[in-house]
């Protein structure tokens, strides 16, 4: 004896059927960037938050940390792993050197080459090392501890001399985060790019909250050569930022995203722009070759007129660009792929860093020598790269 | 029912009986040991009245031998609720001058906002002005409970005035036991007195016929001490305040004398605080300038700023440059005995402990600022001077150029805008 299927269901029966015909079609872009771009994977069990994957100088290899830290070759196709356990951070500095931030804060200079390393010791919550002039690296630290009303969260730029070992510290400062408003998201503030080109400069986004007023975001730079620091944004309200984020191919933008995941361009002029809200997102980066923004799974013109899809089933996704441009190592979903032949921005932006190094290495030769104070040398460095950005 | 009424009065009675037997136990051995603080307290009207030692002390033993018990304003405004009031309404009670007398010492009061923004920075953690306790924090343990503390300690009890086991009106009111306090280099309040034509009629004629601090003070037996006080952080408007004290002075003088003055007083506070504050912006300057020696990057840190430049109610006296000892001696006591000299009738702490030494801080300052500032031209001339061998390359020539410019503007062959000019000129040149 058959039963016979309801009419009613069949339509929903159908449905159903359709959608898991679709699902795995759909799970698959979920993870795979368009064919467009050929993407390779590379990697699997990856973190992709900024700081975990970088391109050497070059663009021949891609170091990332895959719970062990490794190092691609893009065009051997093969990759090697180093000896550190429990890396968090890492980053190039010369051609075969790496920078590594490992286990409890525990710092480590691989020669990638011989594999050997130097161990050299941190200040405390150390979350980030770059390679700055001479034989000096930059150190940015975030740390916190619970205290009764809340956390207190200090911040710190130390300048590191490899020769000697020795830390200076440039700049610490703490702030208390009520405990009805601890979150990680507050608890960093130094933009995750670390300095930025050109400059040297390195952004932090304190978020305060004061008693008996309103919570507000306060935006400095710090200049690890002068000391220098100013005030970019003294009391901005409208608006609370997390630090994931990346600088503009000259420096003077960062894009950085508000707490709704919306993207926003920082300029150091304390200007704040929207690009387009309808992509949430938590990591953009910048094209180095101008003004576009990868985020949320998109690259974005920072006008917000054009917008191309990479990965948009993968807001998640961070995007690092190769020093050219050209390719992408995108990390979603705990994979790593690599792109190649990205097409260039609409607004490209022509310059010379090696000329702005030639004339920092100027400017900084005539602080030294007391030719200039600290606010000659920031007028005059800023001059240098706004006549970079208008290609005169 | 009368089973249960006699219950209760026996129980009542059991426990009267208990409080009454602890505060025997107290004078059982304090008797002995400390008989003047027995013999004080004897002789009081607490004693008349029955508040015994437990009233105040509490009955836990151990704390009050190990001296963690304190017997706060609170403690005495459990029955004394209208002068508690008027006290928490006074300066006395929110001086906040010190850390002993910061607010988190003390109980909340209903007649004041103890909010954070009270004592910190809206946006920070750092202390507002008038929270002056970074002299305090820079004393030992010892010079804290002695020298800051006795004093500052006013704002959360009452023993500063009253004693603490006495009830003597007439000791409260005695013009040395607000000289305890208000006396010295920093306000000289009793010194001002007893030198104005108040205290040498005071002297010859005693109470009531010429008058002393409370007269004007504390009126009509009020604890709010600052009624009257026009410039002061607490009460109501000046004007309001201000009329009150013309209503005081008026009982023995015109109207329009006391205005006068009065209004004298305001103007040489307010001429004072104009000197004060010429002498702020020169150290402010001399400190923009690196010119502070020891700079405070160079010395043992401020105690709620770190190594940074600190001047104003915050400042401390401790490893500070000359400049910077020059002007705390004019802001801490110059000024102070200028315009409190004037409101105190006392022409001598006006002028000659006031105005003259505050100008002639202000001489000393521009005349060091002068000095300072040679200094460094000499010493920038000597850094200028050519270090060896003349580097080569672009550098090399830019760095002599500049030199050149520079040697020439320290020898004072131009001003700084044209030193500036060219120097600019010479810098774009060098396409920088």
């Amino acid at each position: 004896m058959s039963r016979r299927i309801p009419r009613n269901v069949l339509p929903l029966a159908f449905a159903i059927m359709l959608v898991c015909l679709l699902l795995p079609a759909n799970a698959m872009s979920a993870q795979k960037p368009p064919a467009k771009y050929e993407p390779v994977k590379i990697a699997s069990g990856v973190k992709g938050t900024p700081g975990t994957v970088a391109w050497s100088a070059d663009g021949s290899r891609i170091a990332y940390i895959a719970r062990k830290a490794h190092i691609y070759d893009i065009s051997g196709k093969h990759r090697s792993s180093l000896k550190i356990s429990d890396p968090y951070f890492l980053n190039w500095s010369g051609e075969n050197q790496l920078l590594v931030l490992h286990g409890g804060g525990q710092f480590a200079i691989v020669n990638t080459v011989t594999g050997e390393s130097r161990d050299i010791e941190m200040p405390e919550g150390a979350v980030g090392v770059y390679p700055a002039w001479d034989d000096n690296l930059i150190v940015l630290t975030e740390w916190s501890k619970e205290i009764s009303i809340g956390v207190d969260v200090h911040h710190g730029l130390y300048l590191l001399d490899l020769e000697s070992g020795s830390l200076k510290d440039v700049y610490v400062a703490s702030r208390i985060i009520p405990r009805r408003y601890s979150g990680s998201e507050y608890l960093r503030g130094w933009l995750s790019e670390g300095p930025a080109p050109a400059s040297g400069e390195a952004l932090l986004l304190d978020f305060i909250v004061p008693p008996n007023a309103p919570p507000y975001v306060k935006a400095i730079t710090v200049d690890p050569f002068t000391g220098r620091t100013e005030e970019i944004l003294p009391h901005y309200r409208e608006d609370r930022f997390g630090a994931w984020g990346g600088w503009s191919v000259l420096g003077r933008k960062a894009a950085i995203v508000d707490d709704k995941g919306h993207l926003r361009v920082l300029s150091l002029s304390g200007a704040i722009s929207k690009v387009d809200d309808a992509i949430s997102g938590s990591y953009p980066a910048y094209d180095p070759r101008g003004d576009r923004i990868y985020f949320g799974g998109y690259l974005i013109d920072e006008d917000g007129i054009n917008r191309t899809a990479i990965l948009p089933e993968e807001p998640e996704s961070a995007a690092f660009f190769s020093p050219d441009g050209n390719s992408l190592a995108i990390a979603a979903g705990g994979k790593l792929w690599l792109l190649h032949g990205i097409e260039p921005p609409k607004h490209t932006v022509q310059i010379s860093m090696d000329e702005i190094r030639e004339k920092l290495i100027l400017l900084r030769d005539l602080y030294s020598g007391g030719f200039l104070t600290a606010d000659e040398y920031h007028k005059r460095l800023y001059a240098i790269i706004e006549r970079q950005a208008e290609g005169k | 029912m009368n089973i249960a009424k006699v219950t209760i009065v026996a129980a009542a009675l059991v426990l009267l009986g208990a409080v009454s037997a602890m505060a025997d136990d107290c004078l059982d051995c304090h008797a002995d040991k400390t008989p003047g603080i027995v013999g004080y307290w004897q002789e009081s009207a607490h004693a008349s009245h029955d508040v015994t030692c437990t009233d105040c002390h509490g009955t836990d033993v151990e704390k009050n031998h190990s001296l963690a018990a304190r017997v706060t304003a609170d403690k005495c405004g459990s029955c004394h609720a209208q002068a508690l009031s008027e006290h928490r309404k006074s300066k006395h009670s929110i001086s906040m001058k010190s850390g002993g007398g910061c607010t988190r010492n003390m109980p909340p009061s209903p007649d004041l906002d103890k909010t954070c923004t009270l004592c910190h920075k809206p946006d920070t953690t750092e202390p507002v002005v008038n929270v002056e306790c970074a002299m305090f924090l820079a004393q030992s343990h010892e010079m804290k409970r002695v020298g800051c503390s006795s004093c500052h300690k006013v704002e959360a009890g009452c023993d500063s005035c009253h004693t603490k086991h006495g009830t003597d009106l007439g000791h409260a009111r005695r013009a040395e036991t607000c000289g305890q306090c208000h006396m010295g280099p920093d306000h000289a309040q009793l010194e001002m007195w007893r030198s104005s034509q108040h205290g040498i009629l005071f002297a010859e004629r005693g109470e009531p016929g010429a008058p002393t601090c409370v007269t004007c003070h504390m009126v009509k037996g009020s604890h709010n001490v600052s009624r009257g006080i026009a410039t002061g952080k607490t009460g109501e408007s000046a004007s309001t305040e201000r009329d009150f004290m013309v209503g005081i002075c008026s009982r023995c003088h015109t109207s329009k004398f006391s205005k006068r003055s009065l209004s004298d007083a305001d103007d040489i506070q307010k001429q004072s605080l104009a000197i004060l504050k010429e002498g702020q912006g020169i150290v402010e300057a001399l400190y923009k300038e690196d010119l502070l020696e020891p700079a405070p990057g160079d010395r043992p840190g401020h105690p709620i700023f770190g190594n940074t430049f600190v001047i104003g109610p915050h400042m401390t006296y401790e490893n500070i440059s000359r400049a910077e000892a020059i002007y705390f001696r004019m802001m801490m006591f110059n000024y102070m005995s200028a315009f409190k000299g004037a409101f105190h009738q006392s022409p001598d702490y006006a002028h000659w402990f006031g105005n003259a030494p505050l100008k002639l801080g202000l001489s000393e300052l521009k005349s060091e600022a002068a000095l300072l500032r040679k200094t460094e031209r000499l010493r920038q001339r000597l850094d200028n001077l050519p270090k060896g061998e003349a580097e080569s390359g672009p550098a090399g020539e830019l760095k002599e150029e500049l030199r050149a410019l520079k040697d020439s503007y320290l020898k004072g062959e131009m001003t700084q805008e044209e030193y500036d000019s060219k120097k600019s000129a010479l810098m774009e040149k060098w396409g920088l």
